[in-house]
């Protein structure tokens, strides 16, 4: 997150010197209140506003790179935190009735904010849109942050089986169809040229079946060197189609390894499985099974 | 009667635990949380010369399974053996097949499996490798098994070339992240079996390993370096006090007896088990449950028979005991594991 704020140093010097100025204009106009006529409730929704203001802008800068919706947002939000400061403020010292400003700031700059705020969520939201387009292989229907995989940028198993869920609840006829898909050797690889290289193939690996797979079909990483792929309203011998496809295109990938970039062949494995209705449940462990029985055959190498 | 306690520094910091704070380097941890009340700094175990003690072994772990992915363990087993622990190291990668692999784990537990010591037990057709805690690690005791069981299974394919038809038993229950279990130990995994065990086939043990260069000569200086390291270590308290319960198992020692025997009072004895994170009743329990399944599925004796030798007043009574140590009945159990045993064959 630091790093990020890094990027936006510019946006938090200038919030920054608003309020400072905002603090020293009051000080200098106004004039402090005694202890007793401080309005202890306002002071709290006001003053804990304005903090909780600069907690979504420090989220918001702490998470986005530079650019147009992120400034929108951070300028929406800045405003809002500025009056909000300014309300917080008037509670600790009064000003002389001919600072119109004052006033201005507690109505006019708040619905300004919101305004500036809404913009910029309009256009998160359509950011958002296309962001969704390029993760449609990654993830459907629903999104859950922590079910992400730090190795290969995919969901994890949990995911799987939520998604499975939702499907099965969702189309009752039709077919679906897993593919599960094993690296063979994969250990061996590990032994030979270590686990950072072994994770680094297990994201290339994801990338490059992403590429060979359909539109409507989700890849997830089950656990360890083994990923599955959920095909909905797929049968049997289409899924099986697809899943030779990707094991011939597998046979044609070459990897290169990070330090001496000389290529690496790998093989991959696959059991496929297919279900309809509540029987989506069970799709993991029949294709788990299928693949455990095309590793027992003698044709893998 | 000789033991170690948990406080004796005995472990080399920079064995296992390095790779694993590779591993949660890997993930972004920070070694200020992992390291947390273990009393270690980072440059300590980096240097290769900390000892340290089974209390911060387990602090380690505890805090590792804590901030860990589910698969932690497993990457951790992938990578545990051969390894980088010296003359250890050297023996493993110096065997000929799986049996001496297995004596060499078995005589070198601390070096190379610490806290947990790997008991082979021998049927006619079968092999059973149960993990018996030696100095108090029940709470890690999940999270070791699971890293040490990847890693027997890793090393043994990988030497053999092949896989092994090994069956796994845990005793806990199927946990969340069962797809770990299924995709780095096999699909022959079961729970709620009161015991962690590895079961193979014998006829798997002798295979020579294909691609192992080894020579007696190496072989003999190797054990003897191995021995002058290895034979001021003595065996972890819990380690010590369960065989005596085993050995002992057909009296149905108290604990005053056991204490007696241990040459302490019986409130120092239980005030050392606790510290242990166990107790009496939890020893004896899993002293009486390997000696029950060994009798039950090794000499196949009856339930009856079993019941007697334990000296339990009937059939019923023992049923009721031993479904209370690991959830299951004498014959579900039977069942659970000749499954496990035929599937093999």
């Amino acid at each position: 997150m630091l790093m990020t704020l890094q990027l936006h140093k510019q946006k938090i010097s200038l919030l920054l010197f608003l309020l400072t100025l905002c603090l020293v204009v009051t000080w200098t106009l106004g004039e402090p209140k005694f202890f007793a006529e401080i309005d202890w409730v306002d002071v709290i929704g006001e003053g804990g506003s304005a903090a909780a203001m600069a907690l979504w802008i420090a989220f918001i800068l702490g998470s986005r790179p530079q650019g147009r919706v992120t400034n929108w947002l951070t300028l929406g939000l800045g405003v809002m935190m500025v009056a909000f400061w300014q309300d917080a403020l008037d509670e600790f010292i009064r000003l002389p009735a001919e600072q119109w400003w004052d006033q201005w700031f507690e109505s006019i700059a708040m619905p300004v904010g919101i305004l500036l705020l809404t913009y910029g969520l309009f256009h998160w939201y359509q950011e958002q849109l296309k962001i969704n387009d390029t993760l449609k292989k990654r993830e459907q229907l629903f999104r859950e942050h922590t079910l992400f995989d730090r190795i290969t940028h995919l969901s994890r198993a949990e995911y799987l089986n939520t998604q499975l869920q939702h499907m099965g609840a969702k189309q009752a006829d039709d077919d679906m169809a897993l593919i599960m898909i094993d690296v063979a050797k994969f250990s061996l690889f590990n032994r030979i040229h270590g686990q950072a290289e072994g994770d680094r193939f297990l994201y290339q690996l994801a990338e490059f079946l992403q590429l060979n797979m359909r539109e409507q079909d989700l890849l997830t990483r089950y656990a360890a060197d083994r990923y599955a792929i959920i095909l909905p309203n797929t049968h049997l011998p289409q899924a099986q189609i697809i899943a030779q496809q990707l094991q011939d295109a597998v046979a044609h990938f070459y990897y290169r390894l990070q330090k001496s970039g000389d290529s690496y062949v790998h093989h991959i494995l696959t059991g496929t499985a297919c279900a309809s209705g509540a029987d989506a449940i069970n799709l993991v462990s029949l294709a788990n099974a299928s693949l455990a029985d095309n590793k027992l055959s003698p044709n893998v190498a | 009667m000789m033991y170690r306690e948990s406080h004796e520094s005995i472990y080399p910091a920079h064995y296992q635990l390095l790779r694993l704070m590779d591993l949660l380097d890997a993930q972004g941890i920070h070694h200020h949380q992992y390291l947390k009340g273990t009393g270690l700094f980072y440059e300590d175990i980096a240097s290769g010369h900390k000892l340290i003690s089974a209390i911060q072994f387990i602090k380690l772990i505890d805090n590792a399974q804590k901030l860990g992915e589910p698969s932690l363990a497993f990457r951790w087993g992938h990578t545990m053996w051969p390894g980088h622990y010296d003359v250890y190291s050297q023996l493993l990668n110096s065997t000929n097949n799986l049996a001496e692999l297995l004596n060499v784990i078995h005589g070198y537990s601390e070096m190379l499996c610490p806290l947990l010591k790997p008991i082979i037990v021998n049927s006619d057709d079968s092999v059973f490798i149960y993990w018996q805690d030696e100095i108090g690690a029940a709470q890690v005791q999940r999270f070791l098994v699971e890293a040490y069981s990847t890693a027997l299974l890793s090393l043994s394919h990988w030497f053999a070339s092949h896989k092994l038809s090994w069956r796994l038993s845990f005793s806990h229950e199927s946990p969340a992240y069962l797809e770990e279990y299924m995709v780095n130990l096999g699909q022959h995994v079961q729970f709620n079996m009161g015991i962690n065990m590895l079961v193979l086939p014998r006829d798997q043990l002798q295979c020579a390993w294909p691609n192992v260069q080894t020579s007696d000569a190496i072989n003999q200086l190797l054990t003897r370096q191995a021995n002058s390291q290895y034979d001021v270590i003595r065996r972890g308290f819990i380690g010590v006090f369960t065989q005596w319960n085993q050995r002992n198992i057909d009296d149905n020692p108290s604990l005053e007896q056991a204490a007696m025997a241990f040459d302490m009072s019986s409130a120092t004895l239980k005030r050392k088990l606790k510290v242990h994170g166990t107790s009496f009743q939890k020893v004896q329990d899993q002293a009486r449950l390997s000696t029950c399944l060994y009798l039950l599925h090794h000499r196949k004796w009856s339930n009856q028979q079993v019941a007697d030798y334990l000296q339990f007043s009937d059939a019923h009574n023992f049923r009721k005991a031993f479904k209370r140590w690991c959830g299951n009945t004498p014959n579900g159990m039977r069942e659970k594991l000749e499954l496990n045993i035929r599937a093999i064959s």
